[in-house]
């Protein structure tokens, strides 16, 4: 592109000056590449470095830059001339003199190729034109009427945003609204406190900006980020909350007085809520929250722990029940209750349950033993437990009540449970601590069953009851323990492959519901970007997300909605949402030469595409996430972005020159996700580690983004190895776009019959996983395979 | 497999060792960290930490029938070590404590001793007795001449009277000791049944005997006298100078009482003696070192509540009187020497009170501890504990 006009600049710091022949760059620049502006400066960084670039831009009306220095990630807001301005790193400092030896020949070769990639980079890249659509709408949607939607609903409209929110139920509160008591969420932590969820009601509804639809769902939900359009229907069989005995109220009324958090908060009873929609009823909303929560572990499943079989077992969940309604009895006959048995991990941490720990049975199950112990001291409360887990302040509670001196803890399995003649029960427990065998009667079991979030289906977990072992937590099976990442335990289906219940009906090419990850919660990765769904414009809060407790769901909801809000203001500014926040390209497809192969619309993994009838993919490019993986999956390569395409890349690897074979010289291509392999490359340069001079890094948004045709191009041009350098990939997945790094190595497998056609052996092409903590085996990795390369020979189509 | 063994748990006794000084026993999350720490402990089913979580789940029955609480010579270095406050050597004491009460013969006796309340009863029996006493044999002219005490009281009275309260006292500390070596031995029976959890199974021990018996006592009894247990407890050299002090000073006393009694009986030596006869001297250097033994435990115990724990009354009470006993003593003695009547009758008469409650008290304050905790270490000689 010869009518771009483009600057060079090179910086001689940082050892840069000292270890390369500026003159050589001099050359290539205005020689090879004719570009006559080509500045040397002592310290591009310096304030007066920044004016001198300054100065050049506007008095040379310069239309890109490329600035050759230090890593792209390093003064990235010094460098940045605006978004008219694209400017492209060469990056001489952590990949070039900090990893290479000074004043030697490869390291100079290496640093001129890195300046030809970079130059040519620039040369194809063109200032994104934002994707501007008219009408962003800036209201939210929230669905789920519990303790994270409300949040949610409430910090959204305190913000300034509408709300829509939903609720299936004919009221408002969730699980919420059902407890008797909450355990304590203030400090000092150490007693129950009422559950208070009435307050937050009130202010829901007494909200202008919030719309409450109750015993309504979602039909449908069409369009995309900023223009979601959403049908909502009646629920006819909607609930509501259980309704309470009036003297229950009105102690529960007097308690919250004296304990409310406000103090001069006045607890009325739940107000009738609005209808619902007669007719189905049209919405336009930004973005959305999804917060439908969870729903109990199906007790029906632990029949080895008594569930079903005997009357006097009940879950966490009828306790409360029966402490909400003010009485607490044996179901059997009715009798008082004088002595519960809590069964911790109920079908929870166990390969044949859920696999995972759902964070707040233990605090329940105290609250359940102190307030059973206040409506009688005479009461004897045992508590059977894997692991306390009472993470932060509720260790405070834990030790409270450890010191009733009427609460007896054990570790340990529970073996056994009978019934007596007298429907009593005989709980059988292998006492840890005690080192034996014991058993205690008990009048009633409790079993502290998990939480399944509502978008799965119970089914989806285990195989149902074991004949043998113990029956409760985790004691014999050592690898479930280990299984507290995300991830699938073997053995037991994965939660995909069930039917999954419906709650958004997307209209997604895709399917209606979001794709789920590890445990079938609707994730697209925990750590690093909590609330984000695999859907664009869609968060998860509260239990629905992870199983968290009432504290955490409120941080949930604030948290998904300032990122439903973030979304809604980048979409209408035309940028993309995270993780590559603030991006302005934006994916545009060559029609004229799509053959419907449909791999673009299959293996985006945020759903972008849409197809026609006759299978057309149709963008919605507010839902996309830049990331590629489109481009990379195209055979037809029509899918580029205005700053990233399969021809940039494509002229990058053949503007590094390859030395003749007598030289001796071999070249590998490496190229690198730039999320964490190119952090990791920069953290060794930083180290100063050592590596192969012989290796050239092209940095991709992900390597999802590989399209095989660069292979073809780097082995036709004699490069005589490539290595491609992903994020980690399967169970403890890190990948920022879900399933790029996979993707990659799925197509890789495909090269197998270019390499044929080439005669070339495969193993000249190699995958390796790195996360961002692996920089210090970098050097090794990259050297090995070096040495592989070697050993091999050099490509016999090198100067063909 | 043995049955799984029937927890019950006691809600009351829970409630009553925290009330005896184990207040803090719920806290324990067993880290063993006190097992780790204790230099008594063996390393086989170590102490205390098992004997915490039984206290937690309100086991009476195996806490009471435990040798171990009675190794424990309570030096505290768990309790100080303890991450949670759970006071493990408090709460072994306090076990110790309910054992008093637990083995009393006659029961009502213990319960007498185990609260304050009972205190001025304690009290009212030897006060009446002496008042009794006084108003049939007293003679106010003694009070008149020189001091002489046989002139009050004459010692025949005391000696009857002392000599009958404590073979009371012995023959009721002995029905203690005998249901306390009788239950160590049951429950060495449960260990060989495998009842009793660890794995570790142990021969079974049958009564050993009186010839077995005396072995293992003899050895225990040289382990006692050299307050060699006692030494372990590094992290507080000075109480063991302190209980050394006290223990030989109380010894020589009783030496001295007898010798001074056989004198009276059969050689008709009359008190008071002579001021440097041996008998004297080894008197008075044995009540001098009692009371500095117990001045420096008072003191610890005043300063150093975290290292010596929590005092519990029966600690105060058996402290508290034997230091009476000692200081009356010493001051009737000044007082006599020093002629002053109307000091020495008085404090001799308050001396012989306190005499009276320590011996009749015996079985069931911590005064018996010198029985119960001989009893538990001749069995742990015997049990290879």
């Amino acid at each position: 592109m010869p009518d771009h006009k483009i600057g060079v600049f090179l910086c001689t710091g940082c050892g840069i000056g000292d270890s390369l022949e500026g003159e050589k760059f001099s050359r290539i620049v205005t020689g090879r590449y004719k570009i006559p502006l080509f500045h040397s400066h002592p310290c591009l960084c310096s304030e007066e470095g920044i004016q001198h670039i300054r100065g050049e831009l506007e008095e040379k009306g310069l239309q890109g830059l490329v600035v050759a220095a230090c890593s792209p990630r390093a003064h990235a807001d010094l460098f940045d001339f605006g978004p008219s301005i694209p400017v492209e790193r060469v990056n001489l400092r952590e990949q070039g003199v900090w990893t290479h030896p000074p004043q030697d020949e490869d390291t100079q070769m290496l640093a001129e190729d890195n300046l030809r990639m970079g130059i040519v980079r620039a040369q194809k890249t063109q200032p994104p034109a934002p994707y501007l659509p008219e009408g962003v709408e800036r209201s939210l949607l929230v669905v789920g009427g519990g303790i994270a939607g409300m949040t949610a609903a409430r910090e959204a409209a305190r913000a300034g945003y509408e709300v829509l929110l939903v609720e299936r139920e004919a009221s408002l509160g969730g699980q919420m609204a059902r407890l008797h008591r909450q355990f304590p969420k203030h400090p000092p932590y150490r007693d129950p406190e009422e559950p208070g969820i009435e307050a937050l009601i009130q202010k829901i509804q007494g909200d202008p900006q919030i719309r409450v639809y109750t015993s309504s769902e979602i039909e449908k939900i069409s369009g995309s980020p900023g223009m979601f359009e959403v049908t909502l229907k009646c629920v006819a069989s909607a609930i509501g909350m259980p309704p309470r005995p009036p003297e229950v109220e009105e102690r529960r009324s007097e308690g919250a007085g004296e304990r409310g958090s406000g103090g001069k908060e006045v607890v009325l009873p739940i107000s009738p809520a609005p209808l619902p929609p007669s007719t189905p009823a049209q919405f336009r909303v930004g973005a959305i929250v999804l917060a439908t929560g969870w729903r109990p572990y199906d007790a029906t499943r632990l029949e080895p722990l008594g569930f079903g079989r005997y009357p006097n077992v009940v879950t966490s969940l009828q306790m409360e029940e029966m402490a909400f309604q003010g009485n607490v009895a044996r179901p059997s006959e009715g009798k008082k209750v004088r002595s519960v048995a809590f069964v911790q991990c109920a079908g929870s941490r166990d390969a044949n349950h859920l696999p995972y720990c759902s964070a707040a049975c233990c605090m329940t199950s105290l609250k359940q033993a102190i307030y059973l112990r206040e409506r009688d001291p005479e009461t004897k409360v045992y508590l059977f437990y894997q692991d306390m887990r009472t993470p932060g302040p509720y260790e405070n509670f834990y030790q409270r009540v450890q010191e009733d001196p009427g609460i007896f803890f054990a570790q340990g399995d529970v073996l056994d449970i009978r019934e007596d003649g007298e429907k009593n029960l005989l709980v059988e427990v292998d006492h840890a601590l005690f080192g034996e065998r014991i058993q205690v009667k008990v009048d009633l079991v409790v079993l502290a069953t998990g939480m399944v979030p509502t978008t799965l289906d119970d089914s989806a977990f285990g195989n149902g009851p074991q004949p043998s072992g113990p029956v409760s937590g985790t004691g014999e099976d050592a690898s479930s323990r280990s299984t507290s990442h995300k991830g699938e335990s073997s053995g037991s289906p994965s939660p995909a492959e069930n039917p999954r219940p419906k709650i958004l009906h997307l209209d997604y090419r895709q399917g209606p519901e979001l794709p789920i990850l590890g445990y079938g919660f609707p994730d697209s990765n925990y750590l690093c970007f909590p609330y984000e769904t695999q859907r664009t414009g869609i968060y998860a809060a509260g239990c629905v997300r992870q199983p968290m407790d009432s504290a955490a769901s409120m941080e949930d909801g604030m948290g998904a909605a300032l990122k439903a809000i973030q979304c809604i203001e980048l979409t209408a500014r035309g940028e993309a949402a995270h993780p590559r926040a603030g991006d302005r390209s934006y994916p545009e497809l060559f029609m004229h030469r799509c053959t419907q192969c449909k791999r673009c619309t299959e293996e985006c993994p945020f759903g972008m595409y849409n197809e026609d009838g006759k299978y057309n993919p149709l963008p919605n490019p507010t839902r996309c996430r830049r990331c590629g993986i489109c481009m990379g999956s195209c055979p037809e390569r029509i899918i580029s972005f205005k700053d990233y395409s399969v021809d940039m890349i494509g002229s990058m690897i053949k503007a590094i020159e390859v030395p003749e074979e007598e030289e001796e010289k071999p070249r590998i291509l490496a190229l690198v996700c730039e999320n964490d392999a190119y952090p990791a490359l920069d953290m060794a340069g930083i180290r100063r580690l050592r590596y192969t001079p012989f290796v050239r890094f092209i940095p991709l948004r992900c390597l999802g983004s590989l399209n095989l045709v660069w292979i073809a191009d780097a082995l036709a041009k004699g490069i005589d190895g490539v290595l491609l350098l992903g994020c980690k990939h399967g169970e403890d997945s890190q990948c920022h776009f879900i399933k790029g790094s996979e993707l990659a190595e799925y197509r890789l497998g495909k090269v197998q019959e270019t390499l044929q056609r080439l005669v070339l052996g495969p193993e000249r092409i190699r995958f390796v996983q790195v996360s961002i903590a692996d920089y210090p085996q970098l050097p090794g990795i990259i050297d090995e395979f070096a040495e592989k390369i070697n050993a091999i020979g050099p490509n016999p189509y090198k100067g063909l | 497999m043995a049955e799984a063994y029937l927890v019950e748990p006691d809600l009351k006794f829970v409630q009553q060792l925290m009330d005896l000084g184990g207040g803090s026993l719920k806290k324990c999350y067993q880290c063993a960290t006190c097992s780790v720490v204790c230099n008594s402990s063996p390393d086989a089913r170590p102490f205390p930490r098992k004997e915490m979580i039984w206290a937690q789940w309100g086991l009476k029955d195996r806490l009471v029938k435990d040798p171990d609480v009675w190794l424990c010579h309570q030096c505290n270095d768990c309790s100080v070590r303890c991450p949670r406050g759970a006071r493990p050597g408090d709460v072994l004491a306090a076990v110790r404590n309910y054992s008093f009460l637990h083995y009393a013969f006659p029961s009502f006796m213990g319960k007498a001793v185990s609260e304050v309340r009972y205190l001025p009863l304690l009290f009212a029996l030897p006060i009446l007795l002496l008042l009794a006493l006084l108003s049939l044999t007293g003679n106010p002219a003694a009070l008149g001449g020189a001091i002489v005490f046989e002139e009050l009281i004459p010692h025949a009275y005391l000696d009857a009277g002392f000599i009958t309260l404590g073979l009371l006292s012995l023959g009721s500390i002995a029905v203690g000791a005998r249901r306390f070596w009788k239950d160590l031995l049951e429950n060495s029976a449960s260990h060989a049944a495998g009842c009793l959890g660890d794995g570790e199974k142990e021969a079974p021990r049958t009564d050993p005997g009186s010839e077995g018996f005396s072995r293992h006592l003899l050895s225990a009894l040289s382990e006692i006298l050299r307050h060699s247990k006692f030494k372990d407890c590094e992290a507080n050299p000075i109480r063991y100078y302190a209980h050394l002090a006290i223990f030989y000073g109380f010894m020589g006393l009783f030496l001295t009482t007898t010798l001074v009694f056989l004198g009276i009986v059969l050689g008709g030596i009359r008190p008071p003696l002579a001021p440097f006869s041996a008998v004297k001297v080894l008197g008075n250097l044995s009540a001098l070192a009692v009371f500095g033994g117990l001045t420096v435990v008072i003191y610890q115990r005043i300063t150093q509540k975290e290292q010596i724990g929590r005092s519990s009354y029966y600690d105060w009470f058996f402290i508290g009187s034997l230091y009476a006993i000692t200081i009356t003593g010493i001051l009737t003695e000044g007082a006599r020497m020093a002629r002053m009547a109307m000091m020495a009758y008085p404090l001799y008469a308050i001396h012989l009170i306190f005499v009276f409650v320590l011996l009749a008290c015996l079985p069931y304050s911590k005064f018996a501890h010198l029985f119960y905790r001989s009893v538990a270490m001749v069995y742990a000689k015997y049990s290879g504990r």
